[in-house]
C-alpha cells in the first residue's frame, strides 16, 4: 500500500450562505430577490455604492442569523460589530466588503455528521454576517472577455459565513457535513439551497507533511466533492514524487475539472480590517437569544430522533429522510394520510427519491402531494394494482403530473383479480397450450407453467394467487371429465 | 517592536502601499512622498508618549448601538436608467468594467 | 429694501407673506454670484437655470398656500453634498462630470422648505485641507484680502457668504473646515454634535468625524438651517435621537473654561488677545470663566490625522473610473485601469493620505497606529467631557493664526495641518463647537471658537449671540464684495 494514501487529510470549509428568507438585502431596502431580473434594476445609492451613500441595518437578519448560530450550537457574542475588508474587485460596488472580523456574530460551536453509519464531530469556527458581492460576466470565459460586464444587482444581499475548524477527513466527510448545514438552514427556514449561488463554499486542504492550500470559486455544495476529490489527488501525486506541496489559493474550474493557481501577488492580500465607521456595535442581550431559541422549530437532529420513535424508522432510514427537508415533510403528510410508516418511507427513499435524483427535480417540482400517492398505496393495499405496477404509476405522476386512477385507467395497469376475467384469459392459454394441459394432467408441477403462460398473457396484471387457483381447479375438472369417459 | 519614531516608509514599502491603494505614482511623485509623508509620521510619532493600555477603543464616539431598520422594502430604488446615468461605459444593461487579466 | 443685505429668516418672511418675490431674490444673489465668482472663486458651479425654475415654481406653490421655514432663500452648497441633478465634483478631477441621482437628506429637508439651491461652493479636494488651495478648480480667494486664503476646507462657502453672494451656505467639518473658513471670512459657522445632523448624501472623507453645519452672518440663520436640517432621517445610522430646540437666552451664569493648551506656543499673540476681549466681554455680561488644562490636547492633531488618513484611505477606494466620475481605460487589465486612473485623477494632498491611511491600517502597523489612535480618541473624549461637567463651554482661539497667503504653506503639508491644531478636538470629542467672528489682525477676520456638551448647540448659540450683541465684527462687509 502506497505511504501517501496512509497520510492524515484535513480539510476546513467556508461556506457562504445566503440568507433567502429576507425581503430586503443586507444594508439597504432593496429587495433580496435579485434572480431572473435584468441587469442593473434591483439598485439604489447604496448598493451601487454612490458617493454619499450609507448602509443601515436589517434587524431580521440578525435574527435569522443567531437563529443558524444556536442550531449550531455556537457560543453567541454579547457584542458584535462590523468590519470593511479592504480590496479592489469590479463585483464590489465600495472596493471594501462589510463584513466582521473581530467581534463576529458566534464562535464554538459543533455539528454532528454521520457517514457510512459512523458519527463525528465537526467543530464551527465561526459564524458571521456580511455583504454579498455583485455578479460579474464574461464574452467568452474570463480569460478570452476583452472587458468585464458587471451586475449589482446582487450586491448587497445577505450571506451568512459558517466555518469550520479542519475537522473533516474526506470528500465525503465534507458533503455530509455540508448536506447536514443545508438540512439546518432549511429546517430554520433561513435559507433555500435549491436556489442557485445561494449557498457557496471555499475549502482548506492540507494533507500531513504539506502545506495548507485554499480552494475557492466552488460554486455549489455539489461541486465540493468534486473538487475536493481532484486537490487531494494533486497533492498526494506531488508528495509522492517527493515535491512540496506550496502553500497558494487555487481556482477550481469546473469546466475541466481542475484547480488552478492563482497568480501569486493575490495571496499577499492586506484587507486593512477595521471597524466600519457608517455603523454601531450591536449588543446582542441573553432575552433576545432565548426568545429566539424558544422559536426555533425543530432541527434536523431531532427530527431524526423523533421520526425513529415515532415511526419505528430506522436510523438510516430517518437520516436519508432529513438529508432534505422537503423530502421528511413529504413523508410526515404522506404518513399522516396513509398511516402505513414503513411502507410509506420505502415508496419515499427507494422510489420517489431515485426518480427525483434521475430527473434532477426537487421535491417542491413534482405536481402531485402526498395525497395523490396516499391514494396509489390504497389501490395496492385493496389489490387492485400490484406493488410494482405502482412503481410504474409513481414514475408516470412525476413524469406527467397525472393523477394516479387515471394513469391506472388508461395504462391499464390494474390487477386483474375478476375470476371471469382470469377465466376468459385461462381459456386462450389452455387452447394455446393443449399439450401442456395433458401434461398438467399427469404432473401437478406443471399446472405452475401454466399460471406462468396466463400471467404472461395479462402482461403480469393477474392475480397470481387467484390465477393458480382458477387453473388448479380447471385441471381439476378437466380430470374429472376425463375419468367419466373412461 | 520598534518605536514609531522609528518607523520609516522605504522605497519598497512605498510601492506595496500603492498596489494596496492602487495609486500609480509618477517617480517624481515616488521621490517627494518618500520625503512628505515620513515627515508626518513622524510627527505622529508623538503618540508614543502617551500609554493606551487597555482603554475601549471609541467606535462611535457617542456610544451609539444597535441602530437597525425593518426588513421592509422601500428606500430610494433606483431606476435602471439612473444607476447607468453616470457610468462611462455600458453594454446591455451592464455597467463595463476593464477586463479581469 | 437690500435685498442682499437680509438674513434667511427675513427673506423667508418677506416671500412668504408675498411682501418679497423669489425670484426677484434669485436673481439679486445671481447677479452678485456671476460679477464676484471670477475674482474670488468661491463657486465651482452657479446653478442659474435651475434656481430660476425652483423660483418660479416656489411662486407657483406659494399661491397655492404652501409655506416654508426657508421660503425663497437661496443657498450655497458646498460641492461634498449631494444634489440631484446638480453637479458634484468635491473639487476633483476624479469626479468631474458626476451628477447624482439623489439629493442628500439636508438638501432634501431644505429644499421641503422652500430652500433655493444657487451653486456649489469650491472646497479642497475630498474635503482634505485647510485653506482651500488644493482645489482642482483653483483656490478661492479670501473676499477680506484677495491675496490670502479663505480656509478650508469649506472656503467656498465661507467665502460665498462673507461677499454676499448667498445669505447663507452649507458646510462640512471633519477637523474644522467649517470653523477655519468661517474664522477667515468673519461668518458664524456651527459643526453640529456628532449624530445631529444626517451624513447621507455627505460624500465621506472620515466619517467617524465629519457633520454638515450651517455657514451663516447672524447666529439666528444658523439655528434656523439647524431646525429645518438636523434630526434622525432612517438612511444614517450613526445619528443620535436629537431634536435641535434654541430659544436665546443669557449668558448670565454661564461657566467657561479656558485650556490653557490653545493659547501657547504657536498661538499668534494677536489672535489670543482679541480671543481674550471675547471671552472678558462674555464676563462682562454676567458669564465667568477660569483657565485649565487638558493635557490631552497635545495628541489631537496626530491622532486626528491618524483616524481621518484610514477612514478616507477606504472611503476613497470607491472612485475607480466604474461606475461614475472619470472614466478608466478599458484596454488595460481592470488592477492596471484602477491604479492609472486613481494616479490621474486625484490630487497630490488625497494620495498622500490615502496611502498614509493604508500604511496606518496595514497589517503589522494597524495596532500601533488606528488601533491605538481610537483609544486615544476615546481618553481625549473622556477628558474634554469631564471639563464640560464643571463648565458649560470651552474656548479657545478657531485657529492659532489669522489667513495667510495663497501659496505660504501649501508646498508643506504639516505646516498646513497646523491650522487644525484648536479644531480637531471638538471632532475627536464628537461635541458641538462654533466659531463666531472676533474681530481683525492687520485687516483680516480671525473667529472665537466655543465647544459644549453633547446636544448643547444651544448653549453654543446663546453665547454666539451674546457676541454679536455685543460686537460688529459680523456686520462688516468686505470690500470686495460692494
Amino acid at each position: 500500500m502506497n505511504a501517501t494514501s496512509a497520510l492524515k487529510v484535513r480539510i476546513g470549509l467556508e461556506c457562504h450562505c445566503q440568507i433567502t428568507s429576507l425581503k430586503t438585502k443586507l444594508f439597504c431596502r432593496c429587495p433580496a430577490d435579485y434572480r431572473g431580473k435584468p441587469p442593473n434594476t434591483n439598485v439604489c445609492p447604496t448598493c451601487l455604492g454612490l458617493p454619499g451613500s450609507l448602509p443601515y441595518l436589517n434587524k431580521r437578519a440578525v435574527e435569522e442569523a443567531i437563529k443558524v448560530a444556536l442550531a449550531l450550537n455556537c457560543k453567541i457574542n454579547k457584542k458584535m460589530v462590523f468590519y470593511r475588508k479592504n480590496y479592489f474587485y469590479p463585483d464590489l460596488s465600495k472596493n471594501f466588503q462589510i463584513s466582521q472580523y473581530d467581534y463576529p456574530l458566534a464562535v464554538d460551536g459543533w455539528v454532528k455528521i454521520n457517514v457510512e453509519g459512523v458519527e463525528k464531530t465537526v467543530r464551527i469556527r465561526r459564524v458571521h454576517i456580511e455583504e454579498d458581492p455583485g455578479r460579474l460576466v464574461y464574452r467568452g470565459g474570463i480569460g478570452a472577455s476583452p472587458y468585464t460586464l458587471v451586475d449589482y444587482n446582487r450586491m448587497g444581499v445577505a450571506l451568512l459565513e459558517v466555518v469550520t475548524e479542519p475537522d473533516l477527513g474526506s470528500p465525503s466527510e465534507a458533503k455530509a457535513f455540508l448536506q447536514e448545514l443545508r438540512s439546518i438552514l432549511e429546517h430554520l427556514e433561513v435559507s433555500d439551497g435549491s436556489l442557485e449561488g445561494s449557498m457557496r463554499c471555499d475549502a482548506n486542504i492540507s494533507i500531513e507533511g504539506g502545506s495548507r492550500v485554499e480552494v475557492k470559486n466552488i460554486s455549489s455544495f455539489k461541486e465540493v466533492e468534486r473538487a475536493l476529490s481532484y486537490e487531494i489527488i494533486r497533492q498526494r501525486n506531488l508528495l509522492r514524487r517527493g515535491a512540496q506541496v506550496r502553500r497558494e489559493t487555487r481556482h477550481w474550474d469546473e469546466v475541466r475539472g481542475i484547480t488552478v493557481a492563482l497568480r501569486v501577488k493575490e495571496e499577499e492580500m492586506d484587507y486593512r480590517y477595521f471597524p466600519e465607521p457608517d455603523l454601531v456595535p450591536i449588543e446582542i442581550t441573553d432575552e433576545l437569544i432565548e426568545k429566539i431559541r424558544a422559536q426555533l422549530p425543530e432541527l434536523p437532529a431531532a427530527r431524526r430522533s423523533r421520526l425513529v420513535e415515532q415511526y419505528g424508522l430506522t436510523e438510516y432510514e430517518a437520516r436519508v429522510l432529513t438529508s432534505d427537508k422537503q423530502l421528511a415533510d413529504f413523508f410526515e403528510e404522506l404518513v399522516s394520510v396513509h398511516g402505513k410508516p414503513k411502507v410509506d418511507c420505502s415508496l419515499v427513499i427507494n422510489e420517489l427519491l431515485r426518480l427525483l435524483n434521475e430527473k434532477g427535480l426537487e421535491v417542491r417540482d413534482l405536481r402531485f402531494t402526498p395525497l395523490e400517492v396516499a391514494e396509489l398505496l390504497r389501490m395496492v393495499d385493496e389489490g387492485l394494482i400490484s406493488w410494482k405496477s405502482a412503481k410504474y404509476v409513481l414514475r408516470k405522476m412525476v413524469e406527467t403530473g397525472e393523477h394516479p386512477k387515471k394513469i391506472v385507467e388508461v395504462e391499464g395497469v390494474r390487477r386483474i383479480a375478476d375470476v371471469e376475467e382470469i377465466e376468459r384469459y385461462v381459456d386462450v392459454v389452455f387452447k394455446r397450450c393443449e399439450g401442456d394441459v395433458r401434461e398438467a394432467l399427469k404432473d401437478p408441477k406443471v399446472i405452475h407453467r401454466l399460471v406462468g403462460e396466463v400471467l404472461k398473457e395479462t402482461r403480469m396484471l393477474a392475480d397470481p394467487k387467484i390465477t393458480f387457483q382458477v387453473v388448479s381447479r380447471r385441471i381439476e375438472q378437466l380430470k374429472l371429465a376425463s375419468q367419466k369417459e373412461k | 517592536m520598534e518605536k514609531s519614531s522609528e518607523i520609516r516608509i522605504t522605497p519598497e514599502l512605498l510601492d506595496h502601499l500603492c498596489e494596496l491603494a492602487k495609486l500609480k505614482l509618477t517617480e517624481d511623485e515616488k521621490k517627494a512622498f518618500l520625503r512628505d509623508l515620513n515627515r508626518i509620521l513622524e510627527y505622529f510619532s508623538v503618540i508614543d508618549e502617551i500609554e493606551v493600555g487597555d482603554v475601549e477603543p471609541a467606535f462611535h464616539v457617542l456610544g451609539l448601538s444597535n441602530v437597525m431598520r425593518d426588513d421592509e422594502v422601500g428606500g430610494e430604488r433606483l431606476a435602471h436608467e439612473e444607476a447607468l446615468e453616470n457610468a462611462p461605459h455600458g453594454e446591455e444593461g451592464y455597467i463595463k468594467a476593464p477586463r479581469m487579466v | 429694501m437690500d435685498v442682499l443685505s437680509l438674513s434667511a429668516r427675513q427673506i423667508a418672511e418677506l416671500v412668504s407673506s408675498g411682501a418679497l418675490c423669489p425670484t426677484d431674490v434669485v436673481e439679486a444673489y445671481l447677479e452678485r454670484a456671476k460679477r464676484l465668482n471670477p475674482k474670488i472663486n468661491a463657486f465651482i458651479t452657479i446653478a442659474e437655470e435651475r434656481a430660476r425654475r425652483s423660483a418660479e415654481e416656489l411662486e407657483r406653490s406659494l399661491k397655492k398656500g404652501f409655506r416654508g421655514k426657508l421660503a425663497g432663500v437661496p443657498i450655497a452648497v458646498k460641492d461634498v453634498i449631494s444634489t440631484m441633478g446638480i453637479e458634484t465634483t468635491c473639487a476633483s478631477r476624479i469626479l468631474k462630470g458626476y451628477t447624482p441621482p439623489y439629493d442628500a437628506t439636508v438638501i432634501r429637508r431644505l429644499k421641503a422648505e422652500g430652500a433655493i439651491i444657487i451653486g456649489k461652493t469650491n472646497m479642497d479636494e475630498f474635503a482634505m485641507g485647510s485653506s482651500t488651495e488644493l482645489s482642482a478648480f483653483g483656490p478661492t480667494r479670501n473676499p477680506w484680502s484677495l491675496d490670502r486664503v479663505a480656509g478650508g476646507s469649506s472656503g467656498g462657502s465661507g467665502a460665498a457668504v462673507a461677499a454676499r453672494m448667498a445669505p447663507v451656505a452649507l458646510g462640512s467639518d471633519t477637523g474644522g473646515s467649517i470653523r477655519c473658513p468661517a474664522a477667515f471670512c468673519n461668518v458664524v459657522g456651527l459643526k453640529p454634535t456628532y449624530g445631529a445632523v444626517s451624513r447621507y448624501g455627505l460624500i465621506s472623507y472620515a466619517c467617524s468625524l465629519e457633520q454638515i453645519g450651517p455657514m451663516t452672518i447672524g447666529v439666528e440663520d444658523c439655528a434656523l438651517l439647524m431646525e429645518v436640517m438636523s434630526g434622525r432621517d432612517g438612511f444614517d445610522s450613526t445619528m443620535i435621537d436629537y431634536k435641535f430646540e434654541w430659544s436665546p437666552s443669557d449668558v448670565r451664569g454661564l461657566r467657561v473654561a479656558v485650556p490653557k493648551e490653545f493659547f501657547g506656543e504657536g498661538t499668534d499673540e494677536r489672535v489670543a488677545e482679541r480671543v481674550w476681549d471675547v471671552i472678558k466681554l462674555l464676563e462682562s455680561r454676567g458669564a465667568t470663566y477660569e483657565e485649565v488644562s487638558i493635557p490631552l490636547a497635545r495628541y489631537s492633531l496626530a491622532c486626528y490625522y491618524i483616524i481621518a488618513m484610514s477612514e478616507a484611505s477606504s472611503n476613497l477606494a470607491r472612485y475607480d473610473g466604474v461606475r461614475y466620475g472619470m472614466s478608466c481605460e478599458l484596454s488595460l487589465p481592470w488592477h492596471e485601469a484602477f491604479s492609472k486612473v486613481r494616479g490621474e485623477g486625484f490630487g497630490t494632498e488625497v494620495k498622500r493620505r490615502i496611502i498614509l491611511g493604508c500604511f496606518a491600517l496595514s497589517a503589522g502597523y494597524y495596532g500601533r497606529y488606528y488601533l491605538k489612535a481610537l483609544k486615544l480618541r476615546a481618553m481625549i473624549r473622556d477628558q474634554v467631557l469631564s471639563v464640560l461637567k464643571r463648565f458649560d463651554a470651552i474656548a479657545t482661539p478657531t485657529t492659532p493664526f489669522p489667513p495667510f497667503r495663497i501659496g505660504e504653506r501649501v508646498e508643506d503639508p504639516l505646516s498646513l495641518y497646523m491650522a487644525d491644531v484648536d479644531t480637531v478636538m471638538a471632532n475627536l470629542a464628537g461635541v458641538p463647537a462654533i466659531s463666531v467672528p472676533a474681530g481683525f489682525v492687520d485687516g483680516l477676520p480671525i473667529g472665537a471658537q466655543f465647544m459644549a456638551g453633547y446636544c448643547r448647540e444651544d448653549l453654543l448659540l446663546s453665547i454666539a449671540k451674546c457676541v454679536q450683541e455685543e460686537t460688529t465684527f459680523h456686520l462688516k462687509v468686505p470690500s470686495e464684495a460692494r
